[in-house]
């Protein structure tokens, strides 16, 4: 009996102890999976997906001069039929139906659906591999959205006299949103009572002028804060040259904040008379950013760190990096403390070769496959493109232009090595003109890609980063 | 007259028709071995735990000169079996050994049908030695005074000098007159053969045929007042009763020491109000019977007035007693009256005249202790906390009733809100049982209707349509069915004090309350059910006390086939699997543990099988004298009867509950027919719990032992129910322990399905973590019952040592266990939120479906914040689709055909992967109207949160044409702009009729299997009576 005894109270006693080491540790089921959330919203293209959305917010479709067009480029291997519904400035949405022929571009100009002096545009793509951009004047192109956010940031802008920083909110949703527009400037944060609880009605576009409400200010950096409903938030800056500036650009704001941003393609052409900035926003709290550019042909130049405020902004010259003209190189911009950060890159051209203004985000995330939509190489359009090893090992890169015979590798461009931290700039002229240009960069590494545009004798520059093809 | 009931085949008594035959042909050796004049004397010696004089009363009878003797000591139960020490004095001698001990008489009584063909019965204690040669002058004196029974001088054992008995009288009212003095000193004043009129149990002569025309000692009479029962009943069928102070027998008399409870008073008033009422003609009975009632009042009325309350009560609860057991009395008057020779006239002149209490009374003697006064203070103690004291019945039930009013008191009588299970039963009964034939399955899709709809439509219309008061039964009524559930489980136990140590241990756990809070229905279900589950797999072990044997049998009744049995839970499974199906899976597994259990506690895996020695034992008694010597290397009498059963048929027992959980199951899946099809027909857990899958209790395994489901736990309070509930595995003996180790393989199993359901090892949406939790309640809640009996009776034996020590720490902790359940008393409402999600959904109830067409509302979230059905999407979440308006209860168990859960659960993938932005658009082909993604059970700040998944929001938010809706913090509602109404609905499958038809079938024809049962058993229990 008194073994027997022993044997049960052992029995209960290595049963409970089992449970007990058994249940250590985390539940599965405390972990449900189910669904995906993009760390960085609305800069990717749908691969494999049974549909993809673009949101198109910015430019008109009235004759101005902002009036937009859409690019969609099909990378794919089937026809995909995009129904492109304008948000035009009162009524229901207007809607065309697009064929998209796998290998193809198209462009579709906003005032060829409609007349609004807003145009914004929610392009329903009934697969994936489908990329949206959307240009003012054919070459100063900027990613449509391929998300909605509640919160939207851009780096710069500017309302000082001569300059126009128009903010467009385009609300896609059958509810309103509600948002807050708030200034980062260099007199510190400027949140106008009037750009407070700015209703945007369902399905509607509104314009701000930021200049209407933030005077004179050379840095005016935005934050569009939606308390109710989901947005998509576009900057159009145009300088008419009263203070040298001289151009307009049109850009996607970020969804999101980041900790690094990286960009492959810096630097002015040596002689040039045009500057180049980097603009930084800390928009989520108070941090130290650094500043690593990476020149070309190896050595190396010295970080910068910037201090930034909670919600300010700072503005670092290529001269304070100790960059000269003729410098090709490569920035990496860092949160030091992991406050997340926004930062775009100005670019003032006031060469005959390259006139204008741009400032353009980087790269948040590192992506192997990116597609640039938009582009033309022709004899009055220049389009470059750069590619930046952001990883530790060696990559091969191979350009692609897209056809409707599928991806065909670029002359000379099918395998271009990288050794890490390496970058390159091709300019497409040199093997390839073609109008339109849709381009696809692979490599089988990790890289970040942009593109830079510009027609010599004529204002207009763009520079803007890549769309990242996730694969699978 | 027979003896009462067969003695064999039934569980736990013995060997059956060999072990007969075999004490039999021992009477058959004797009379060929004996001169053939000399009657056979087939001692009967009845022992329970017997002290240190066993081998010395042996050893007398070993002594004995009377050559035509066999012995059979019947073991009542002895917590060690006395084989071995029978063997060690009296290897001549047969054991019979009975596992539980059904008291002296039904034990005696039991010796006295297994002895065919002798023409004498001694019936002794095992605390008697009787002189040399007393047999035989016992039988010579029965012969020479042609005396039906006699009996021989009594003395005390430590002092043979000193009288004890020399045969008894009695007054009209049955109180015995002792013709010696206590104390009185043996000078050959009594030694004069003479007539009594009652022989003192302690060594007891009679005739062969006379036991058996009487039907041996009164089976409701285990002891105090059976002597003088048998000694009366003799008297009236004609017999002598002689004492023969020739020859002396020393009793210990034992019986005070050996009781733990001064129960005395009580059991002799009982049952000389009994043998009065049988013993007398109807004549004699209407004269008797108003004087003994007057002399029983005045002695309540003496004893209230001298302040001793508890001798009032004990003398007054005869009454009751007799008086519910008035069926039994005729049956015995009817056999005696059969029988009688004498008139009362004659049995009364060896009466003493007036009222020998009164008497005493007068003399003040009355009440005075013959006991040791060393014992008084022990069995006062005892006496108080007495397992047979009506104050435990009263005491747990008004605790634990007083905690369920107060606890529930802001929800008895009000509308339960709609929490998580929690669904109104809004719809008629009519219309739920019109669902229900009409084959309908209302969650989104035809198919056979859930039985639960036919059964609560049922019960609706008992209840004239009070829905609202349905909902209450069901839902909080299973608080109290679970707390009757444990006092019927543990009425076996024959305890009064460990049923409400159960009932309070099974309404202590936290379970219960926490699923009340979270609006687990499902687990209040299980709670509800699980006793009387676990009650029905412990009766078919077919051991003690369980066993329906050992109690029917000392009424006669027969033990009730395996098929009802079988039936009889399977219909209580159905009922509950009507609601969760998943108990018909764990109640086979409930019956695989009480099986494994069996085995792992049975110690007599560790002896020479009973077969092995009844075998040998058998083999060389056939041919062997009584002077054979016991095979030597098992030290065992030469048979040993029963005892355990034979090893085949125990073995076959082990199994038994699990053969009935399976069957029970089977015939559950049978009766719910054809829903219970459907349930099958795909892969997946979730079909079998339906929406509920609350696996949001935290799964470590402490909060698992403490029931710590949800927020009635305290701290380590609720470790005190398992720990109490170890007591009966440390410190019990025999069948305590034997139960203790099976109820906790329950619990172990349990308490593993709890964990591995809550760690997600049982795959996607795995069932209720808290479902399997109880069954572990009611295991342990009779565990901690078995303790208590344990305690009363294993611990009496043992020294004071740290036994003591560990029932005081048993004790303490399940005082320390009732703190949560009473601490959760507080909130009036059991953390139950007060409000629900009605009020701002009230809008899907619109009137406009005329005019726009039906609709449906897509819920996602936690499955178990769900208030209906769903399909498993991920992890704990789940998908379901409502027709339209507030989820109802017809929506409340999986469908059947689940192509438009499944179709929505498809978008709601890819909606959450972000690759579509116009779900509404996907879903209006489903006729989707509403999304409702459920963050909370209740609006209210104190309901549980079920966070859902950002990518799910976040995509979801994403939808151009899903317009959302502020209605509910803790709703996010989307109405979809682009929605259809729904298709009609297709009408009811004529197949489905046929089927609904032979499901009515199954249910009438289970029924009758149970009620029939029940009648043959009834029937069979008043042939087997006196």
């Amino acid at each position: 009996m008194r073994r027997r005894r022993a044997l049960v109270l052992g029995v209960v006693v290595v049963v409970l102890a089992g449970l007990l080491v058994a249940g250590r540790g985390d539940s599965a089921l405390d972990r449900p999976s189910v669904g995906r959330t993009r760390a960085f919203p609305a800069s990717a293209v749908a691969s494999g997906e049974l549909a993809q959305t673009w949101y198109c917010a910015g430019g008109s479709a009235n004759g101005s001069g902002d009036d937009v067009t859409y690019i969609l480029t099909n990378v794919g291997t089937t026809d995909r039929v995009a129904a492109l519904s304008m948000v035009v400035d009162s009524g229901p949405l207007v809607t065309a139906t697009v064929a998209v022929p796998a290998g193809s571009t198209v462009a579709t100009p906003a005032s060829s659906i409609a007349s609004s002096a807003t145009a914004g545009a929610i392009v329903e793509i009934d697969g994936g591999d489908v990329a949206v951009e959307h240009a003012l004047g054919g070459i100063r192109a900027a990613p449509c959205a391929s998300g909605t956010s509640d919160r939207w940031y851009s780096a710069n802008g500017s309302t000082t006299p001569g300059a126009t920083e128009l903010v467009y909110v385009l609300n896609p949703f059958p509810e309103p949103a509600v948002v807050t527009i708030t200034a980062a400037t260099e007199g510190g944060l400027d949140t106008p009572r009037s750009l407070e609880a700015l209703p945007v009605r369902a399905q509607s576009v509104v314009v701000v002028d930021l200049g209407q409400h933030v005077l004179r200010r050379q840095v005016a950096a935005v934050t569009v804060d939606a308390r109710a409903g989901h947005v998509v938030v576009d900057r159009i800056q145009r300088f008419d040259g009263s203070d040298g500036r001289v151009g307009s650009e049109l850009s996607l704001a970020a969804p999101a904040t980041s900790t690094t941003w990286q960009f492959p393609d810096a630097g002015v052409e040596a002689g040039s008379t045009s500057s180049e900035s980097w603009h930084i926003f800390a928009p989520d709290g108070a941090t130290e950013v650094s500043l690593e550019p990476v020149p070309d042909g190896g050595g190396s130049l010295n970080p910068v760190t910037v201090p930034l405020g909670s919600g300010g902004q700072g503005v670092v010259t290529a001269a304070e990096l100790g960059i000269t003209a003729g410098q090709g190189y490569s920035m990496t911009v860092r949160s030091l403390d992991g406050e997340g950060v926004v930062v775009e890159r100005e670019v003032d051209g006031r060469d005959d070769g390259r006139r204008g203004w741009s400032s353009a985000l980087g790269a948040p995330e590192a992506g192997s496959r990116w597609v640039l939509a938009a582009g033309e190489s022709s004899a009055t359009t220049l389009e470059s493109i750069s590619v930046l090893n952001v990883g530790a090992d060696p990559v091969t890169v191979r350009f692609s232009q897209v056809t409707s015979a599928g991806l065909v590798p670029l002359p000379g461009l099918e395998a271009v090595d990288l050794a890490a931290s390496q970058r390159t700039r091709r300019d497409l002229g040199a093997v390839l003109l073609a109008s339109p240009l849709a381009v696809v960069v692979e490599a089988d590494g990790e890289v970040v890609v942009a593109r830079r545009i510009s027609q010599p004798g004529s204002t207009g520059v763009s520079d803007t980063a890549g769309l990242r093809w996730p694969t699978g | 007259m027979t003896p009462d009931g067969p003695p064999t085949r039934e569980a736990g008594i013995g060997e059956g028709d060999l072990a007969v035959d075999d004490v039999d042909d021992r009477v058959d050796d004797l009379e060929a071995e004996v001169p053939s004049q000399l009657p056979t004397v087939a001692v009967v010696m009845v022992a329970h735990d017997p002290g240190d004089w066993f081998e010395e009363a042996l050893a007398s009878l070993a002594a004995q000169d009377y050559r035509a003797l066999v012995v059979l000591v019947v073991d009542a139960g002895s917590a060690e079996p006395i084989v071995r020490r029978v063997a060690s004095v009296l290897p001549t001698a047969y054991v019979h050994r009975i596992e539980n001990n059904p008291g002296w008489s039904v034990a005696a009584n039991q010796g006295l049908a297994m002895v065919e063909g002798s023409d004498f019965f001694l019936f002794c204690h095992d605390d008697v030695a009787l002189e040399a040669g007393t047999v035989r002058i016992l039988v010579e004196e029965a012969f020479r005074s042609n005396a039906g029974i006699v009996g021989p001088k009594l003395v005390g054992w430590d002092a043979p000098d000193e009288l004890r008995q020399v045969g008894l009288s009695a007054d009209k009212t049955g109180v015995v007159s002792s013709f010696v003095q206590p104390g009185e000193r043996d000078q050959e004043q009594h030694d004069a053969v003479r007539d009594v009129f009652c022989i003192p149990g302690g060594v007891t002569l009679v005739r062969a045929d006379l036991a058996r025309a009487i039907g041996g000692y009164d089976a409701a009479i285990p002891v105090l007042g059976e002597d003088l029962d048998l000694c009366w009943r003799a008297q009236v069928a004609g017999a002598r009763v002689v004492v023969v102070p020739a020859t002396r027998a020393r009793h210990v008399e034992a019986l005070d020491r050996r009781r733990v409870t001064d129960d005395r008073r009580r059991l002799l008033a009982r049952h000389r109000l009994r043998t009065t009422l049988v013993v007398y003609s109807w004549l004699h009975l209407v004269r008797v019977l108003p004087q003994a009632a007057l002399l029983a009042l005045a002695e309540v009325l003496a004893a209230a007035v001298s302040g001793d309350g508890a001798h009032a009560r004990e003398v007054a609860a005869a009454w009751p007693w007799n008086l519910r057991r008035l069926r039994e009395v005729r049956a015995r008057r009817k056999v005696l009256a059969r029988l009688r020779v004498w008139p009362d006239s004659e049995v009364r002149l060896l009466q003493v005249h007036g009222s020998v209490r009164a008497t005493a009374f007068v003399r003040g003697e009355l009440g005075r202790a013959r006991v040791d006064q060393l014992g008084v203070l022990r069995r006062r103690v005892s006496t108080r906390l007495s397992s047979h004291s009506l104050r435990w019945t009263l005491g747990a039930w008004a605790t634990v009733l007083v905690v369920l009013a107060v606890g529930g008191r802001e929800l008895w009588g009000e509308r339960l809100p709609n929490v998580s299970a929690l669904v109104a039963f809004g719809d008629g009964p009519t219309r739920l049982v019109a669902d229900h034939l009409d084959g309908w399955a209302a969650a989104g899709v035809s198919g056979p209707a859930p039985t639960a709809l036919a059964l609560v439509g049922l019960a609706g219309m008992v209840l004239a349509g009070a829905m609202g008061l349905l909902q209450q039964l069901a839902v909080l009524g299973t608080l109290p069915l679970g707390l009757a559930g444990v006092w019927r489980l543990a009425r076996p136990l024959d305890s009064r004090a460990a049923r409400a140590v159960a009932v309070i241990a099974y309404g202590s756990v936290a379970l219960p309350y926490d699923a009340v809070a979270r609006g687990r229905w499902g687990t209040l279900v299980l709670y509800g059910a699980s006793p009387w589950i676990l009650a029905r797999l412990a009766r078919s072990t077919g051991e003690v006390p369980f066993a329906p044997a050992e109690r029917s049998r000392r009424r006669g009744a027969r033990r009730p086939g395996r098929v009802r049995s079988i039936v009889a839970l399977g219909l209580v499974t159905a009922v509950a699997a009507a609601f969760v199906p998943l108990v018909v899976l764990i109640v086979p597994v409930m019956g695989l543990a009480l099986s494994l259990g069996s085995r792992l506690g049975d110690p007599d895996t560790d002896q020479p099988s009973v077969t092995a020695v009844t075998g040998l034992s058998l083999g060389d008694l056939v041919d062997a004298g009584p002077e054979a010597a016991a095979p030597p290397d098992l030290d065992a009498p030469q048979a040993v009867l029963a005892g355990a059963p034979a090893g085949g048929r125990r073995r076959s027992r082990r199994w038994g509950p699990l053969v009935t959980g399976l069957g029970a199951a089977l015939v559950a899946v049978v009766l719910l027919a054809p829903w219970s099809a459907t349930l099958v027909e795909g892969p997946g857990w979730w079909r079998l719990v339906g929406v509920a899958s609350p696996v949001a209790v935290d799964t470590d395994l402490g909060a698992l032992l403490r029931f710590d489901t949800g927020p009635t736990a305290i701290g380590v309070f609720g470790f005190g129910v398992p720990l109490a509930a170890l007591l009966a595995l440390i410190i019990g003996h025999g069948w305590r322990f034997r139960w203790a180790v099976r109820l906790w393989l329950v619990a172990l199993a349990g308490w593993a399905a709890a964990a591995a359901a809550g760690e997600g090892w049982l795959g996607d949406a795995p069932p209720d973590a808290t479902l399997f939790l109880a069954p572990v309640a009611a295991a342990l809640a009779l565990a901690v019952g078995l303790g208590v009996v344990a305690f009363e009776d294993d611990l009496r034996r043992a020294h004071f040592g740290w036994r003591q020590l560990v029932s005081v720490a048993a004790a303490g902790a399940m005082v320390l266990a009732t703190l949560p359940a009473l601490g959760a008393t507080v909130d009036g409402r059991w953390y139950l939120p007060s409000a629900d999600s009605s009020p701002t959904l009230a809008f899907f109830d619109r009137d406009d479906r005329a005019a726009e067409g039906d609709y449906r509302v897509l819920w996602v979230g936690a499955a178990w914040v769900l208030p209906l059905a769903g399909v498993p999407l991920a992890g704990e979440l789940a998908v379901a689709v409502a027709e339209a308006s507030e989820p109802s209860l017809d929506e409340r168990w999986s469908p059947g055909d689940d192509s438009t859960a499944q179709a929505a659960t498809a978008v709601v993938r890819v909606t959450a992967d972000g690759e579509t932005q116009r779900s509404g658009a996907r879903l209006a082909d489903l006729g989707v109207r509403y999304v409702v993604l459920a963050r909370r059970s209740a609006p209210t700040d104190d309901a549980e949160q079920a966070p859902l998944p950002e990518a799910l929001l976040t995509n979801f938010d994403q939808q151009l044409d899903l317009r959302p809706m502020a209605v509910d913090p803790g709703l996010v509602v989307y109405e979809n702009l682009a929605w259809r109404p729904v298709e009609e609905s297709p009408g009811s499958d004529g197949g489905l009729g046929l089927g609904l038809a032979a499901q009515a079938g199954a249910w009438a024809l289970a029924l009758a299997v149970v009620a029939g049962g029940g009648r043959r058993t009834r029937r069979a229990t008043r042939r087997g009576r006196p």
